[in-house]
């Protein structure tokens, strides 16, 4: 019998997601996922989905055909660590204050995010924190990685990247446009 | 072109490119003077409209969010999350709004199906031929993503913006089968409502596409129609004893509206709902044909009556177990 390529994930799989979003925003984000069970789609990349329990349990029963997608799509596992990517980042936004806002839009085009087009930061990052970005109107934009420590951005020169973009990874809402459908 | 000179209808359609065989139906139905405010009208184009999706955010502050940005909005009076487009200084396809998945790029009269099946938090739905997904969230949408939508697509690009649309929109309550939907009985599961807004060939969409005036033949119509029928035969089957199907499609033939439902009314036990409408009734007579008397329940939509795509719409009531 083959291996079925969307499935419920692991008990080692659900830590490993549940644990990465805990490190990286804290305990309290984890409400967002309450509701939900995660699901995984294999491939080269293992795709991650929340799903609604209701849906969950049906897909579960009706285990016969599987499914190319259900509910949301929150991120992948690849060499054994979660990423957090556009959905997922959404989810969690109302519930973290690791955030800073920008007054630029070039992040939707996977752009990296310079010390000037910061306006705020809400706390204090490290460098490599994952970090979600809010845009003009406290719209969404994505999430990214700090290249650097807040405590550094006083002393930065312009031009320096502080949070990288990417134009191949949906970390951005540019990305539906990009490549995402 | 110049549309101002008076041509006889043929002359007219030749003209603008179609295939004489659609001047001769569009006449059959509408009459000479109507099929040529048809194929005029087909010559314009549609005022852009969206769907304001609540699963992200309240209509209020999307439209204020856009308003801001000098986009200017028009309510439609019949549906309050449908909002037409009278003034935008940006693509409407592209603002961080759009990407936030605020409101979905959608024709106002692509509203009406699921506005018709209206469905239920809670139900389990059918959507069998789902992308690119403007209707399937619109159903999400009305069941404030409680409930569940199975949603079906046979191919696979479509799927992908299919999921691509459903993220955006914040869409959960929907899971995605690549599958034919004439498979549909794998399942062995009864929907409770089934929305098919069956492939067809989008004579009523000419507006928009402007070469289906010469890619379908008669044939390619008449293949449709076999298809339709055994996809709506499937979905009946495997919808509940008093589950509500809506069948639609963006086209104008007859043998892919009308002649669909009435092979389903000669072999199902199924009755046709009242819908609640403009547009004209489903016609009763084409060609040689008398058809069944109750397809005026059904409701043909046409862009030139409606400033908005055509469409074909009926509701259907299962009887059977």
């Amino acid at each position: 019998m083959n291996k079925p390529t969307f499935r419920i994930r692991t008990k080692e799989e659900n830590k490993l997601i549940m644990d990465t979003i805990e490190a990286d925003f804290g305990s309290n984000v984890l409400v967002a996922f309450k509701e939900y069970d995660f699901w995984i789609k294999e491939g080269k990349v293992k795709e991650v989905f929340t799903v609604p329990k209701e849906s969950s349990d049906l897909i579960t029963k009706i285990s016969i055909l599987e499914p190319y997608s259900a509910g949301i799509p929150i991120g992948s596992i690849l060499s054994n660590s979660f990423h957090l990517e556009i959905e997922g980042a959404y989810m969690i936004s109302n519930y973290t204050s690791k955030k800073i806002t920008v007054k630029t839009v070039q992040f939707l085009y996977g752009k990296p995010i310079f010390k000037e087009n910061i306006t705020k930061y809400e706390e204090d990052f490290d460098k490599n924190d994952q970090i979600i970005v809010i845009g003009e109107n406290k719209l969404f934009y994505g999430i990214g990685r700090a290249e650097i420590s807040s405590r550094e951005l006083s002393s930065l020169e312009e031009n320096t990247i502080v949070i990288k973009g990417s134009r191949k990874k949906p970390l951005d809402v540019g990305w539906y446009l990009r490549g995402g459908s | 072109m110049s549309l101002q000179k008076e041509y006889d209808v043929f002359e007219l359609g030749s003209k603008l490119g179609y295939l004489p065989y659609m001047i001769d139906r569009f006449i059959e139905m509408l009459g000479e003077c109507e099929t040529k405010e048809l194929i005029k009208f087909n010559e314009t184009t549609l005022p852009q409209s969206i769907r304001l999706n609540s699963l992200r955010n309240s209509f209020e502050n999307s439209e204020r969010l856009l308003k801001k940005k000098g986009i200017q909005l028009e309510k439609n009076t019949e549906f309050p999350e449908s909002r037409t487009i009278t003034k935008s200084p940006h693509p409407i396809g592209a603002t961080p709004e759009y990407l936030n998945g605020f409101y979905m790029l959608q024709g106002k009269n692509s509203l009406y199906p699921p506005r018709i099946l209206d469905p239920q938090e809670g139900e389990l739905i059918g959507d069998f031929a789902a992308a690119p997904g403007g209707k399937t969230s619109h159903l999400a949408q009305l069941m404030n993503n409680k409930g569940i939508i199975i949603g079906l697509e046979i191919n696979a690009n479509r799927c992908r913006s299919l999921k691509s649309n459903l993220s955006r929109m914040g869409v959960e309550n929907t899971a995605v089968f690549k599958m034919d939907a004439r498979n549909a009985k794998d399942f062995n599961l009864q929907f409770d409502k089934i929305l098919l807004d069956a492939p067809c060939s989008g004579s009523g969409i000419i507006i928009n596409d402007p070469t289906r005036k010469k890619s379908k033949s008669l044939k390619d119509i008449l293949h449709y129609h076999d298809y339709q029928v055994s996809l709506l035969t499937t979905a009946l089957n495997v919808l509940k004893t008093n589950g509500e199907l809506v069948y639609c499609t963006c086209s104008l033939e007859p043998e892919e509206n009308e002649l669909v439902i009435s092979d389903i009314l000669k072999k199902v036990d199924v009755k046709l709902s009242e819908i609640e409408v403009k547009g004209k009734p489903g016609i009763t007579k084409f060609l040689d044909m008398d058809l069944e008397k109750n397809l005026t329940k059904t409701r043909r939509l046409y862009p030139h009556e409606t400033n908005g795509e055509g469409f074909f719409i009926a509701k259907l009531v299962k009887n059977y177990e």
